[in-house]
């Protein structure tokens, strides 16, 4: 303090006596400006206490009576939301495909484990799929952290918590369920024991589903899943074939309404799957497709403009290009025009047409129709086509009838729809499309030319190789394919049998296709294993079920608009052939 | 020496201690409560998830195939002979006031076919793929008029996959199917109910062939 300096000058005072001197005759004057000094810090000190003790008062107030109560953060000691982090899969109508389960897993610290033998029997007695000596040693290793049994049932999880073992210890975690078991295994994906989503849609969507933005609704429909799973499996169950694939699609939307791979695998044990058993031969197999093909084929000859319905094509004399012969399985001995060239799935009339029409309209038609990549789906495991290069003559006609190029089933399923739908190409989905719901669309071949498929299409079941595909009232149409299988360089006996069908045909709304691989002769089948034979019927078994399911008005065939919408021009309709039989196919 | 004032604080500030020891009390308290509600909830939910994924399991196609392959054995799957529009419905504009309707479902005779006359297998197709019911409407027969109101005896309901659901009170079907259609009826004669009970084999369901019969009766 200032003040003391005026004290400094009488040094001979004791410390601590005031000298009254000094207060009385030199620093009255002093002492009072120094009062005064201090006075006024004083107040300022308190006014600034006041002021803060007022804010905090204020403060008080507002927060005890004005505040809302919603405001009021209070720090939960626990979260409400489950821990369960992956979402998930629905079909169409809201089935669960795939779900979270929290479960119980067991691990252990070996330091705390009082006696490891005991330990050890009364666990094994308690889970009888745990091995006792595996359990002894890892109670007896030197770790602080060892897993005994991952994912526990709740019936487990309390016939070990009632030991009361010291030193074992639960961790709660999410186990991924799928309550259809295989139905949908190849589509729905599966998860690996840390909950990664490892193939299908798990995989595709696993940041999505790991994210919590809820769960995926798929487009599939467990019914029609179901369905085709039955009818795919017995169809290769009869044949005794060794394994078979199934499509059903929404041609209008391109939505997959259900999709079969055989043979399938649970996916709640992924790891037990042998073999093949986890190819999807939909989307990742690709194959020649043999006479299915003939669908492009005819489009793409029928739109460029070139060649119309009634033209004929030499079917009689083979052709022969270098050391390869092109040749018919059954000829029928006469000139055919385009529509029973696709009737009786003539292979010189197929490739006599391609050429005609040339080499680049086919390549750049099959680009259009997106055969030259992989299928623009939500599947992490997608084929991409076999396409020959260079691109030969002899390319163009064996690819005509489905040699010579490989696509994946889904290739056909995708482009078959876009032909008869009108000629609009739609991305195929495996998420639901809601009502109204735009969905976007590219045209591949006009509408005129589409209507001339669906009356081809037609005629194949009405009166071709894919008789035992008919359904009465829903109008099937399609087209079957047979192809031979090629070992190494060479082609051999064993088939794959495919038919892709459409309902109803006037009006085309699903595609059912169904793919055998390598049939053999059931007793029923006469011997044969072609695909009027093997596919077609298990196509209309399906459709004979899924169409009550899916509400198709049933049609009554002998309407004279639907006659008329479907029936060919007499001129181009085959009369040669009364009695034509589905072995007659290939 | 205490003086009045003190007393006063000293009081003032016993009592603000006693409640804040309360409220501090009583926040404990109330954080425990939600810890414990937090952990009901979390195994409330998991439950709902457990149950969900037993629904699933439960209402697994494979399964209900063959629960309704072993129980339902009376019940097939409907076929596309058994769908039909009211549109399809033969429908006669001189039909005499009681006139009356049919249900039958013959799976033996193309669906909707036009001919009066003739047995018609006739129900309503579901309004959606999803909507499993398939049912029909008929006008109820009443001496004098024409009833307004539409009757529904539902036949064969298909539940998910294709296999008959089980039976549901007609009564029930009935109320639900009238509402649906809003009073829509469709009526046909007396003599063609005549024939199509004799025509058609008997509905599986004993509750539809009471009804029919007592229809046919004109009651």
């Amino acid at each position: 303090m200032t003040e003391r300096s005026s004290f400094t000058d009488e040094d001979e005072l004791e410390p601590g006596i005031v000298d009254a001197r000094s207060l009385s005759y030199r620093s009255v004057s002093d002492a009072a400006k120094a009062l005064e000094v201090g006075r006024n810090r004083l107040i300022i000190t308190g006014l600034v206490v006041i002021l803060a003790f007022l804010a905090v008062s204020a403060k008080l107030v507002v927060a005890t009576c004005f505040s809302h109560r919603e405001e009021i953060k209070v720090d939960r000691p626990a979260d409400p939301e489950p821990p369960l982090a992956r979402s998930d899969i629905l079909d169409r109508n809201g089935q669960l495909l795939a779900t979270s389960l929290a479960t119980a897993s067991l691990h252990a610290d070996p330091k705390l484990v009082l006696d490891a033998e005991e330990a050890a029997s009364k666990l094994v007695e308690a889970l009888p799929d745990l091995e006792y000596q595996e359990v002894y040693d890892k109670l007896t290793s030197n770790k602080r952290f060892v897993w005994l049994k991952r994912n526990l049932t709740p019936r487990q999880h309390y016939a070990v918590h009632i030991l009361g073992l010291p030193g074992l210890l639960f961790e709660n975690e999410e186990r991924r369920f799928y309550p259809s078991g295989k139905l949908a295994s190849h589509v729905v994906g599966y998860t690996g024991v840390d909950n990664v989503g490892l193939a299908g849609l798990e995989r595709f969507f696993d940041k999505r589903l790991k994210g919590g933005a809820g769960s995926v609704q798929t487009s599939l429909d467990l019914r029609l899943q179901h369905i085709l799973h039955r009818e795919a499996s017995a169809a290769v169950e009869e044949f005794q074939a060794l394994g078979g694939n199934g499509i059903i699609m929404d041609v209008r939307t391109g939505e997959i309404l259900a999709m079969v791979s055989l043979p399938d695998f649970d996916p709640q044990e992924p790891g037990d799957a042998e073999g093949d058993q986890k190819f999807d031969r939909n989307a990742l197999g690709v194959y020649e497709m043999g006479s299915t093909f003939k669908i492009f084929n005819s489009a793409m000859v029928l739109d460029s403009g070139k060649i119309h319905l009634a033209d004929r094509f030499d079917t009689i004399n083979n052709i022969h290009v270098g050391h390869f012969t092109i040749h018919e399985y059954h000829g029928l001995h006469r000139m055919l025009n385009v529509a029973e060239i696709f009737q009786y799935s003539s292979n010189l009339g197929s490739a006599r047409m391609a050429v005609q029409v040339g080499t680049p309209t086919q390549m750049a038609f099959m680009a259009k129709i997106g055969f030259f990549r992989p299928v623009p789906i939500e599947l992490p495991e997608l084929g991409w086509p076999l396409v020959p290069k260079p691109w030969r003559e002899i390319n163009t006609m064996t690819i005509a009838f489905g040699h010579g190029m490989s696509v994946s089933p889904l290739h056909v399923a995708m482009g078959a729809a876009a032909v008869i739908n009108g000629g609009i190409m739609h991305k195929p989905t495996l998420l639901k499309v809601q009502p109204g719901q735009e969905v976007p669309g590219e045209r591949i071949i006009s509408e005129q030319t589409s209507m001339e498929m669906r009356r081809l299409f037609r005629i194949v079941v009405t009166e071709g190789t894919a008789k035992f595909a008919n359904v009465p009232g829903y109008m099937v149409g399609g087209k079957t394919g047979t192809a031979d299988k090629q070992r190494g360089r060479h082609y051999t006996n064993a088939n794959l049998t495919s038919f892709v069908g459409v309902f109803p045909i006037n009006d085309p709304k699903y595609l059912v296709m169904i793919m055998v691989d390598e049939p053999k002769p059931s007793a029923n089948s006469h011997g044969f294993t072609t695909a009027g034979w093997v596919s077609a019927p298990a196509v209309g078994r399906v459709i004979k079920q899924i169409g009550p399911l899916l509400g198709i008005q049933p049609i009554d065939e002998q309407n004279p608009e639907i006659r008329q919408a479907l029936e060919m021009d007499p001129g181009t309709k085959g009369t040669a052939v009364a009695a034509y039989s589905p072995d007659d196919d290939h | 020496m205490l003086r009045k004032s003190d007393l006063l604080w000293l009081t003032v500030a016993a009592i603000a201690g006693v409640e804040l020891f309360h409220t501090s009390y009583r926040v404990q308290n109330l954080r425990e409560e939600i810890a414990t509600l937090d952990r009901e909830i979390i195994a409330e939910q998991s439950g709902i998830q457990v149950t969900k994924a037993e629904w699933g399991v439960y209402t697994d196609p494979v399964r209900l195939e063959a629960l309704a392959g072993s129980y339902l054995t009376t019940l097939t799957p409907i076929t596309a002979a058994q769908v039909a529009s009211f549109n399809a419905l033969p429908l006669k504009p001189g039909t005499p006031p009681g006139g009356m309707a049919l249900v039958a479902s013959n799976p033996d005779r193309p669906m909707g076919s036009p001919a009066s006359g003739r047995a018609v297998g006739v129900m309503a197709t579901p309004a959606s793929a999803s909507g499993p019911v398939a049912s029909a409407s008929v006008a109820v027969p009443a001496p004098g008029t024409v009833h307004p109101a539409a009757v529904a005896l539902a036949s064969v309901g298909s539940s998910g996959m294709g296999m008959p659901a089980a039976p549901v009170p007609i009564h029930h079907r009935m109320n639900r199917q009238a509402q649906a259609d809003g009073g829509q009826a469709a009526v046909l004669t007396r003599a063609s109910v005549a024939r199509v009970s004799s025509a058609s084999r008997p509905p599986p369901d004993d509750e539809i062939g009471n009804l029919l019969l007592r229809l046919g009766r004109g009651q």
